[in-house]
């Protein structure tokens, strides 16, 4: 496993603000988010692929400032695109181009000395999947083959930070699962920072360590995922052999509360956070054996609905 | 067993090198154009070989004249007579007239069929797959964009009219030499032609990537190009002028303030102009010509940089 490049912060905001006319897209963000892969999510029109374009410099910023790998987003543009790619949501393509040809001149725009472009250029084909398709029109290509070559196209010139909006859309299981296995090597092997905006929450919890959460233009959630999921510190998740319903009433009498039931499964709230002794008394009370308890903790989907719910309350 | 190491590898290189993306984009931009010319095989090469037919036939008269001029005593004394007789000479040797006449009157067709088939799709085709998304997200800023898709476009339009001419004067340098007088007045042509030949290929290829900038489709730029020059020329100048009889209503017309511009820098005899270019004697000066095409490139800079962004921002 090859560390993440250290700049300090991987992004770092501090009051940004983006309006598109007098409507405000992006809200005084104020951020700091560590490097590693992070899952942008978000409902639609959140401001998820704002934020991206406003980090990419593509977007004029209105008010605050917004620094990446440690240089400003709007000063510095030039300099920290050669160390960016991104791969953008919606269909993009030189015309006219083979896959080859477009990923180095992708290089080249890149910066890359044409030897290198054209070496870089079949190596991340290849890496992507492309091996003889590589040499067919961009145009011809399948929903899958264009998504790879648009992350070639983001991996040419070898960046620390690459922005992988919606890259798994309108791919297959098998297509979505080897783009994820992709997206995962980067991040784990090579030690490439990754920024994935996506609506699929699965394809988060595949490849990233943590989230940032965006709603209507502000940054609501900023944390690793385990800490978003972990939602009941005070709640044990509990695997029993033996009589439930004896056990639930035991439990009970414990003055411990059940939050749910199922089969042989439930979840228990506990009087004192850590305090799991009540539970293994109940069950020795009622003959029954504890095969496994573990904290409770919430899904991603799960999470997420409990996060943007309590927001728009 | 897979036939190449498909693991992802990281580019050690230096990124502190400087990034010149603009002759990157231009040569991508002459490529895409010429393949996509050269997809119907028997037309592109006719109409090749009918761009440059008049400056192979000038070359071609340039020797000639050499040749008999430095072997008139064995000759016929009638070829001789009829090769470098006055009426050819006038037309057929490198001069301010003759350049005008091969640029403004012959060329300006080929320059527009230029413009027209190798400049329309350059930013078209970019908007509607959404390439530029792709360039600026990359060290690539607008102006670099404009700038590298101005250089394709202009180098096919120069290639048919500033490069053609220049060789002519080229050629007349070469068989000119032992003429001090000469090879001045044929050095001074010389930047003349650059610059009459800049004007004629900058101000299309600027309101074609313009026009191409609005479209999405090449077909529709190139109408659109071409809708105006016409509107402009005929509808709206020749109308006015029709109207009230106002000579200086010309400034309308792009065409007119081009040639105008063109005749100020080759200077041709005003004797020969009015047959070949009436329009330039009209009572307009070239100061307001010459204005008027500014004010054309400043407003056609102004939309391409608003058309050339990466998102469409609604507001």
């Amino acid at each position: 496993m090859v560390a993440a490049v250290d700049t300090g912060p991987l992004i770092d905001l501090q009051g940004l603000e983006v309006r598109y006319g007098k409507r405000v897209a992006l809200d005084q963000l104020t951020a700091t988010v560590p490097g590693g892969s992070i899952g942008l999510l978000g409902p639609n029109g959140a401001g998820k692929s704002t934020l991206i374009k406003t980090l990419l410099g593509l977007i004029p910023i209105h008010g605050g400032r917004a620094k990446l790998l440690g240089r400003d987003v709007q000063r510095e543009a030039r300099v920290l695109r050669r160390s960016i790619g991104y791969m953008p949501e919606r269909e993009a393509a030189f015309p006219g181009m083979t896959g080859f040809q477009a990923t180095w001149y992708a290089g080249r725009l890149s910066g890359l000395p044409d030897a290198d472009a054209r070496r870089r250029a079949h190596e991340v084909l290849l890496f992507a999947g492309l091996e003889e398709e590589r040499y067919r029109d961009v145009g011809t290509y399948s929903t899958g083959m264009r998504q790879r070559v648009k992350l070639a196209q983001a991996l040419v010139h070898d960046p620390d930070l690459i922005f992988l909006d919606e890259p798994t859309n309108g791919l297959d299981p098998q297509g979505r699962s080897e783009m994820l296995a992709l997206i995962g090597t980067l991040t784990r092997d090579r030690g490439i920072h990754v920024v994935l905006s996506t609506h699929l929450l699965k394809d988060v919890e595949e490849v990233c360590d943590a989230v940032v959460v965006v709603n209507g233009g502000r940054i609501v959630r900023n944390e690793r995922i385990e800490e978003l999921t972990r939602a009941f510190a005070d709640a044990r998740w509990i695997q029993l052999d033996g009589d439930m319903q004896a056990f639930v009433a035991a439990l009970g009498e414990r003055g411990l509360e059940v939050i749910e039931r199922k089969g042989a499964h439930c979840e228990v709230r506990l009087r004192v956070e850590g305090e799991t002794a009540p539970g293994f008394e109940a069950a020795a009370a009622t003959g029954s054996v504890v095969r496994a308890l573990r904290p409770v903790r919430l899904s991603l989907e799960e999470a997420l609905i409990d996060v943007l719910g309590g927001e728009a309350a | 067993m897979a036939l190449h190491d498909r693991s992802y590898k990281r580019w050690h290189g230096d990124r502190s090198l400087p990034v010149t993306t603009i002759p990157i984009i231009a040569a991508a931009g002459i490529r895409a154009a010429t393949t996509a010319f050269f997809k119907r095989k028997i037309p592109a090469v006719l109409l090749t070989l009918m761009s440059f037919s008049m400056f192979l036939f000038g070359m071609v008269f340039i020797f000639l004249r050499y040749y008999v001029q430095t072997n008139m005593e064995v000759l016929p004394e009638e070829f001789v007579e009829g090769i470098l007789g006055e009426e050819v000479t006038t037309f057929t040797s490198a001069s301010g007239l003759t350049i005008f006449f091969y640029l403004a009157n012959l060329q300006v067709v080929f320059a527009g069929l230029a413009c027209l088939l190798m400049g329309s799709g350059q930013i078209a085709n970019d908007r509607r797959t959404n390439a530029l998304e792709m360039y600026l997200s990359r060290p690539v800023t607008a102006w670099h964009y404009v700038v590298g898709k101005f250089g394709a476009v202009g180098f096919f339009v120069a290639l048919v009219t500033v490069f053609p001419a220049v060789m002519l004067v080229v050629a007349q340098l070469l068989v000119s030499f032992g003429d001090a007088n000469e090879v001045a007045r044929l050095l001074d042509l010389a930047w003349r032609t650059v610059a009459a030949g800049a004007v004629l290929a900058a101000v299309p290829t600027l309101l074609m990537l313009t026009a191409s900038s609005l479209a999405q489709k090449a077909r529709n730029a190139a109408i659109l190009w071409f809708g105006f020059l016409f509107l402009t020329d005929v509808v709206i100048a020749q109308s006015l002028i029709d109207a009230f009889g106002d000579d200086r209503f010309l400034l309308f017309s792009i065409a007119f303030n081009i040639r105008q511009v063109m005749a100020w820098f080759l200077q041709p005899p005003v004797e020969y102009l009015g047959d070949i270019a009436p329009d330039v004697l009209a009572g307009v000066p070239v100061a307001w010509s010459a204005l008027a095409l500014g004010a054309l490139v400043a407003v056609c800079l102004v939309i391409l940089l608003r058309r050339v962004r990466p998102v469409e921002v609604v507001g």
